[in-house]
């Protein structure tokens, strides 16, 4: 399954570029912003610590309130830069929450699909902080003690594709869907 | 058969793995979780299978609009079949597709009943009361450990609290006397109990699980704990179901302590545990569906449509597939029907199926081999059939006869190079000329067309006659032969007529004749004359002296007369036996006009004789015996002469060099303005004793007319329009060596 949500994934940026082209080209200020970012040593590790901030649109709030529960994945990647061909990945890493609410408690569950760790919140501005509240190790810095040219980079963005079967096809060539941050590029101490 | 395979297999196979995806996707909509996670893999390999039934729908198109213009055999069956494959799938796939939209959109609404939301919400809300009371229960409960903390006896230490404050570094506060977590815990049936503070630090802490560091309250909260509220909440966790979370304040000893709060936890009764999260799930799993009722009807219409367009693309690639096969052999047919009507008849086609396509192209085949074979036996045919003509026309282009084959019409069909020559006109072949237009065009042979159109008209009698012509070579005699052609299946075919010169034979039989004749009566007559003549010069001699004056005068005269007419008759004789004798024509090269103007000259001295002359200076020297021609123009000019009243002659000679049937002759024409010649004369003239003349041997014209012949020429008379007579000869132009070098002389 991993191997799939990775190629779906791909096919997710395709279908945004596709969808660049729907029919709805209103610019929206939903999505993440990435607040704060950066790259601490943590007991050996490449450490990214962030703060990102979710904007929900409209449609993803009232999906979310309806029982559709929201994915979101953020993702961290070490790179060395080459000079004639594309950066070689040598870390990375990423971290998937699920967001939904639970109607009976009337309160919102952000749970770690890694760790199974859930918290709960009574209100969405609470998940959503608790969301954006990031630290992520990449990788072991001994591995990469003589490697030039390092870079590294953090994406977030709602998974569509953990989204139910029929809402995929039109959360893709929706732009309200495609809550993401840019590609936030940190550098590497 | 493999090439045809190919195009067959792919599209099939691509159509069942489309189908199969499509029965994924369908189960993915349905939110089975194996094909969850591809369902949006499935949509995109179907929109590309579909782009490529869509890409071979139009390569399929384009080819048959090329086809179309090009008007190649097969183009507009195909685009039938394509028109009718289509609409008889497209109208009923659309009608199956508007019921089944409206059944999956009804269906679907059926799912969602306004009473079953209400129900759900009902359930909710009553599991909610059901928890509020028991949560109202226990808050109660907690406020009570609360102020049971505050309880001075019984200081019980924490099981875990050494262990707390080693790794949690939390200050104790020494007026804390309330160790009886534990107890309270205990007894009070909660899964854990911890002591916080305001700011959320860990004081004290009881669970059931010793592994788990109890979370500190939210900030959130903590907040409405420092406003002066309690917190409760039902809060489901991972695993362990549903618990209720109390937090309420501890009551302060004192000014100097520091507030703190009392966190609970409440396990709920597995039962109750198990309904509320039914309760929850159905609720949500209601919810969800139907927040989702319109992305699932989309759904469904796109499988559907999906399904729509691979029938409409599967039936319409079929129709173009079943064409192109059944178009083939039709092709195939076209194409050679073409190269039998270009001539080629070795084509045959491949039998590429037994049906009756096959048997069509089976009989074509036949057909073609038929065709080849009887071309190749008309071919053999027409080869004999030229081999024959060939002889033929060898044959009768040898023959001394004319041939000649008339239709009933009167159109001669076939003739050969001797008819020409015998009529002296030019039937070239390939054209058909009737008897009418040769009569009309030459005027002298219509007494042999008439003769031949006579007899045309009795095609059931084989038939012999002589014709006369005068033309321009003279007196012609042709015998003619003629049969009716009997040709099988055919009435009427026309005639055969065989004609041949036999003026040369005739007038060979009759000199001979009139030579024999002359000779005998030369001879016997000749013998004769002398006697009688001798006898009367005898009397003469003996008596005339004797006599009376009277009766010696008479004797005088009757002797003179004997004699006289004596003279006469061996005169006459002499004449006869110069015609019959043949002398020996000495052939030399001859200046015809030279000739003429010598002989001119005689008559020059005879008064009132005008003679013209119209020579052609160029005319060529012939072969010919001078003396005897010199006797020919000199009977002719005196014919001439003789004709016209005394002192009123007139003549015109003029010569000319002509070409009669590719032979060249020397015409000589003598003309005079006398009363000319009786036109019933005109074709015997030339015979012995024909003459137009009072007195005379009746011979000179007999005389000129086999001296002419001799010299293998003609000659003829012939009335002029402005009265008199004209005398035609013709000598055949043989070119001598000695003037051959004369004209290459003054070509140099």
């Amino acid at each position: 399954m991993p191997a799939c949500r990775r190629l779906n994934s791909r096919l997710r940026q395709l279908l945004l570029l596709l969808s660049l082209f729907s029919l709805n080209p209103a610019v929206h200020a939903d999505g993440i912003e990435i607040d704060t970012a950066s790259i601490r040593m943590i007991n050996g590790f490449y450490t990214v610590e962030a703060r990102l901030i979710y904007r929900l649109s409209e449609k993803a709030i009232e999906a979310l309130t309806h029982g559709v529960p929201l994915s979101f994945v953020v993702s961290g990647k070490i790179n060395r830069q080459r000079n004639y061909l594309w950066d070689l990945n040598i870390y990375s890493s990423r971290q998937e929450y699920r967001l939904e609410y639970h109607a009976l408690t009337e309160q919102y569950l952000v749970t770690n699909q890694v760790t199974g760790q859930r918290r709960i919140f009574l209100f969405l501005t609470d998940a959503t902080e608790h969301l954006g509240r990031i630290t992520m190790p990449l990788g072991e810095k001994a591995k990469l003690q003589n490697t030039k040219r390092l870079t590294a980079e953090l994406y977030a963005a709602l998974d569509i594709e953990a989204l139910p079967a029929p809402l995929r096809p039109i959360a893709y060539f929706t732009p309200q869907w495609h809550i993401s941050s840019p590609v936030h590029e940190l550098s590497v101490p | 058969m493999m090439k045809q395979r190919y195009p067959l297999l792919f599209p099939l196979i691509l159509l069942l793995l489309l189908l199969g995806t499509l029965v994924l996707m369908s189960n993915a909509t349905q939110n089975s979780a194996e094909f969850d996670a591809l369902y949006s893999i499935l949509l995109l390999f179907n929109l590309l299978g579909l782009l490529t039934f869509i890409v071979l729908i139009s390569l399929n198109i384009r080819r048959l609009v090329r086809q179309l213009k090009d008007k190649t055999p097969g183009a507009r069956l195909t685009l039938r079949m394509v028109k009718i494959f289509t609409v008889m799938s497209v109208i009923p796939v659309l009608i199956v597709y508007g019921f089944s939209m409206d059944f999956i959109s009804r269906g679907i609404d059926s799912w969602f009943d306004l009473r079953i939301e209400q129900a759900l919400d009902d359930s909710l809300e009553l599991s909610r009361s059901s928890l509020n009371m028991r949560m109202t229960d226990l808050l109660k409960q907690t406020e009570m450990m609360a102020e049971e903390l505050l309880q001075p006896s019984n200081a019980i230490k924490p099981l875990n609290l050494s262990k707390l404050l080693e790794s949690s570094n939390i200050e104790v506060s020494n007026s804390f006397s309330a160790f009886n977590l534990d107890k309270i815990r205990s007894t009070s049936g909660t899964e854990e109990l911890a002591i916080f503070t305001l700011t959320g630090n860990l004081i004290a802490s009881s669970s059931s699980n010793t592994n788990i560091i109890p979370n500190p309250p939210e900030e959130t909260v903590l907040l409405q704990l420092r406003q002066g509220g309690s917190y409760i909440a039902l809060e489901p966790l991972p695993k362990a179901g549903m618990v209720i979370r109390v937090v309420v304040e501890v009551p302060q000893i004192g000014i100097q302590t520091e507030s703190r709060i009392l966190q609970a936890l409440y396990p709920m009764a597995s039962g109750i545990n198990e309904l509320a999260k039914s309760v929850e799930a159905a609720y949500i799993k209601y919810r969800e569906l139907s927040y989702l009722r319109d992305q699932l009807k989309i759904s469904f219409t796109m499988s559907l449509t999906l399904v729509l367009l691979y029938t409409i693309f599967t039936a319409v690639w079929a129709a173009f597939y079943t064409a192109r096969r059944m178009t083939a052999p039709i092709r195939d047919l076209v194409e050679g029907t073409e190269a039998v009507a270009r001539g080629n008849y070795e084509t045959q086609l491949e039998v590429s199926s037994q049906d009756d396509l096959g048997l069509l192209v089976n009989s074509f085949n036949d057909m073609t081999r038929r065709i080849a074979r009887a071309r190749d036996e008309a071919k053999q045919s027409r080869d004999e059939v030229d081999l024959q003509r060939s002889y033929l026309e060898a044959v009768l282009g040898r023959l001394s006869s004319g041939v000649m084959a008339i239709s009933k019409e009167g159109f001669i069909t076939t003739s050969n190079e001797r008819v020409n020559r015998i009529l002296g006109i030019t039937l070239s072949s390939g054209s058909v000329e009737s008897l009418l237009s040769i009569s009309e065009e030459h005027p002298h042979l219509k007494p042999f067309c008439d003769s031949i159109a006579y007899y045309l008209s009795r095609p059931e009698e084989d038939w012999q006659d002589q014709v006369n012509l005068f033309g321009a070579t003279g007196h012609q005699v042709l015998m003619c032969r003629g049969t009716a052609l009997l040709v099988h299946g055919r009435e009427d075919a026309g005639h055969v007529i065989v004609f041949d010169d036999i003026t040369a034979l005739v007038k060979g039989q009759k000199d001979a004749a009139w030579s024999e004749v002359a000779r005998r009566l030369a001879h016997e007559i000749k013998n004769p004359l002398t006697p009688i003549q001798l006898s009367a010069e005898r009397l003469r001699q003996k008596y005339l002296g004797k006599m009376a004056p009277e009766d010696a005068d008479i004797l005088d005269r009757l002797t003179n007369t004997i004699i006289q007419q004596v003279d006469t008759m061996k005169i006459m004789v002499n004449t006869f036996s110069e015609y019959a004798r043949s002398p020996q024509t000495q052939l030399k090269p001859t200046d015809l006009n030279r000739l003429v103007y010598e002989v001119i000259d005689l008559f020059q001295s005879e008064i009132d004789t005008h003679i013209e002359t119209d020579l052609d200076v160029d005319l060529p020297e012939i072969n010919a015996d001078a003396a005897r021609l010199r006797q020919v123009l000199n009977n002719l000019i005196r014919n001439a002469l003789e004709a016209q009243h005394k002192g009123e002659s007139w003549l015109r000679l003029s010569s000319r060099k002509i070409e009669k049937a590719h032979t060249p002759y020397i015409e000589l024409r003598i003309e005079d303005a006398g009363e000319g010649v009786e036109e019933s004369k005109l074709a015997s003239i030339f015979e012995p004793y024909i003459s137009n003349k009072p007195k005379g041997t009746g011979l000179g014209l007999a005389i000129v007319k086999k001296i002419i012949e001799e010299h293998s020429g003609t000659v003829w008379l012939e009335n002029r329009a402005e009265g008199g007579a004209c005398a035609v000869i013709r000598l055949p132009l043989k070119v001598s060596a000695q003037s051959t070098r004369h004209e290459l002389r003054e070509t140099l």
